[in-house]
């Protein structure tokens, strides 16, 4: 542990080096900085991720394949396993995505499943992203970093390498790539937060980072124009842009960082989108409740990883216990991310309390409560400087590549809160990141 | 299957990566020759090296004066710090194309540069020629990495067109201008699909024109 906090400073010179920065808006001005890395990573044993892997692959199929259900046949609705409003109503269901099949039937390419491990050492899902999961990045350069510094660590101890994320996003794009064209990371611009990610993920998969109006759609074909006016055509597009702005034709209008008529294209199926148009409805915090319901649904299997225990107001008996119990719960808007809208029911005074009370009345279906999980700390060197380690909230976000197989990426973002009393560890809120080891057999 | 088209925007960013990080070596080469002549008492003060960069300055500058707004300024689009943030500006957005390692390069001068500020005037001189070995550096792992003949030139090209308007600014004789321009020329006919559109012929026009004599 002295090795590692020693070497705090030589990881953090070589990380501001290679450029490893977010950017966050602060008082209407954007600014980068180093996301702050802490060196105890998150030690996983073979046995523990065998099953962990097993669980996240039967979820992102199970998710998968009610994406395409929402938008084909609604059979989960019809037999009443889901109630449609859940569905219809959710901000993320895309009309336009009706009787869409994108490019080897796969909706959600990349995802990102954010997990808590209990203090008995069980695993549980927080949420699942299968828009634009983010992250990725920062503990595979973080790696590079760490065998750079601590040489004998990697020697003497079997880590499975985290380092080929590049390879399994190429492999996984040239999967669904329509035509052979060129495969693109999409990114609208440097003012985004994630953008020393999207530069990164383009460096290491080999795929070309464009930028708004690069790209253009004729007669329902994607090309990349070139300096002399030379089109190349685009089979693969991973955009890292929502889906609202992606196509001012068919979205928001006004949108300047979006490309005209990709949706045409993509509905034509001359180009895969990364991840798939409209996969927001199956990652509302509202359909979450479901999600272990699909997987008995969809693939006739007990879920092997479980949710938070969840309640959701749409049912009398839920509603009840949430009224009666809110200030032991976790409320959360489902209209909102990156840790925003999650309300603590213990930090509420009892006007604060009503007033939630009067909204979850009001909008049933905009809240969901769960349970306070006792999740275990992980250790990390404090802040002061003085080479104590302290004990912090953390989580991991899982990524699970679905190309020609589901493969879970062997790593993850390991993300903690530098406020002893919190529970929010998102980068946007302070947040710092730790490398998640996954220990050989 | 890879690209062989470079777009508009990248193009561009090329070009100026190229101009802003040649900018910050001259300027660091220029710097250390006025500071060389200053010391021997010599009449050349750092007030002439501010007006060939711009803005024209009236009255005296001290050395201090003189780093503070010539290095450091962010303000100054003249400053050594201005021309390496221009640099890295553009190289942030270029990481695939000129991959990380070289664009550490670039991260570090910016780094390094900023921890100067605290360290003497008379001092910083010195310890800039860090920079001007990272500058090195980077222009070296550009030549070494780069295998599209394409791109690399038109960082050259940036390269050599900042190199000409410096030497112009600093009144060196035709025969050093002419010396850059002929290496542009080269580079033309390494690339010449790529540059037609600049019309190259313009730059002998431009030179038969100006007031530099041999």
């Amino acid at each position: 542990m002295d090795e590692l906090y020693e070497s705090s400073g030589t990881v953090n010179s070589w990380l501001e080096r290679l450029g490893v920065r977010f950017g966050i808006y602060k008082n209407g001005q954007f600014k980068e900085q180093l996301f702050p890395y802490d060196s105890i990573p998150r030690v996983i044993s073979a046995t523990e991720y065998k099953e962990l892997e097993k669980g996240l692959i039967q979820r992102t199929d199970a998710l998968n394949q009610f994406i395409y259900d929402v938008y084909h046949d609604k059979k989960i609705i019809k037999d009443g396993v889901i109630p449609p409003e859940f569905v219809y109503s959710s901000k993320g269901y895309m009309p336009e995505a009706e009787g869409v099949t994108p490019p080897m039937n796969i909706y959600s390419h990349i995802s990102g499943i954010d997990l808590v491990q209990a203090k008995d050492g069980s695993w549980v899902i927080l949420e699942d992203n299968l828009r634009i999961p983010s992250g990725a990045s920062y503990p595979m350069i973080a790696r590079q970093v760490m065998r750079k510094v601590h040489p004998s660590i990697f020697h003497d101890t079997r880590i499975l390498d985290n380092r080929d994320y590049g390879q399994l996003l190429s492999s996984m794009m040239d999967y669904v790539n329509v035509g052979g064209g060129l495969n693109v990371i999409f990114t609208p611009g440097r003012y985004n937060s994630a953008f020393f990610e999207h530069s990164y993920l383009a460096e290491k998969s080999g795929a070309v980072l464009a930028y708004p109006g690069e790209i253009i759609v004729e007669n329902d074909y994607v090309y990349y124009v070139g300096l002399a006016g030379e089109k190349q055509r685009v089979g693969c597009i991973y955009r890292r842009v929502s889906d609202e702005y992606m196509d001012p034709n068919a979205f928001v209008a006004d949108s300047l960082i979006g490309i005209p008529n990709l949706l045409q294209s993509y509905k034509k199926g001359n180009v895969a989108v990364i991840n798939a148009f409209g996969n927001g409805v199956a990652d509302d915090k509202g359909i979450y409740y479901f999600v272990p319901k699909m997987i008995k649904y969809y693939l006739n299997e007990e879920p092997i990883l479980h949710n938070a225990p969840t309640y959701l107001p749409y049912y009398k008996e839920d509603y009840a216990y949430i009224l009666g119990n809110i200030e032991k719960l976790v409320i959360k808007d489902v209209s909102e991310a990156g840790g925003y809208g999650v309300v603590f029911g213990r930090d509420l005074d009892e006007k604060k309390l009503n007033e939630l009370k009067e909204l979850i009345i009001k909008e049933p279906r905009r809240f969901i409560a769960q349970e306070v999980i006792d999740f275990k700390d992980l250790e990390i060197f404090d802040d002061d400087g003085s080479g104590n380690r302290v004990m912090r909230k953390a989580d991991l976000r899982a990524f699970v590549v679905s190309g020609k197989e589901t493969k879970v990426w062997p790593s993850g973002l390991t993300r903690f809160s530098r406020n002893p009393n919190s529970f929010v560890v998102n980068s946007s809120q302070g947040g710092g990141f730790k490398d998640t080891w996954i220990l050989g057999e | 299957m890879k690209t062989t088209a470079i777009s508009t925007g990248k193009a561009n960013r090329l070009f100026w990566l190229g101009r802003y990080a040649e900018r910050a070596y001259l300027s660091l080469h220029f710097l250390r020759r006025y500071f060389d002549l200053y010391l021997d008492g010599n009449e050349v003060d750092f007030k002439t090296y501010a007006n060939n960069l711009g803005p024209k300055l009236d009255g005296k500058l001290s050395f201090e004066e003189f780093s503070k707004l010539y290095i450091f300024d962010t303000h100054n689009p003249s400053s050594i710090m201005s021309s390496l943030k221009g640099a890295n500006d553009n190289a942030i957005l270029l990481r695939e194309v000129i991959s990380t390692e070289t664009l550490a390069y670039i991260q570090l001068s910016v780094c390094y540069l900023e921890k100067l500020k605290e360290a003497r005037a008379d001092q910083a001189v010195n310890l800039l020629q860090r920079i001007t070995d990272y500058l090195l550096a980077f222009f070296g792992s550009i030549d070494e990495k780069f295998f599209n003949d394409k791109t690399l030139s038109i960082v050259r090209y940036g390269r050599f067109i900042e190199s000409m308007d410096m030497h112009m600014r600093f009144g060196y004789g035709f025969n050093v201008i002419r010396e850059v321009f002929d290496s542009l020329l080269q580079l033309k006919n390494l690339e010449n699909r790529v540059f037609d559109s600049y019309r190259l012929d313009n730059f002998d026009f431009m030179l038969n024109e100006s007031d530099i004599k041999q």
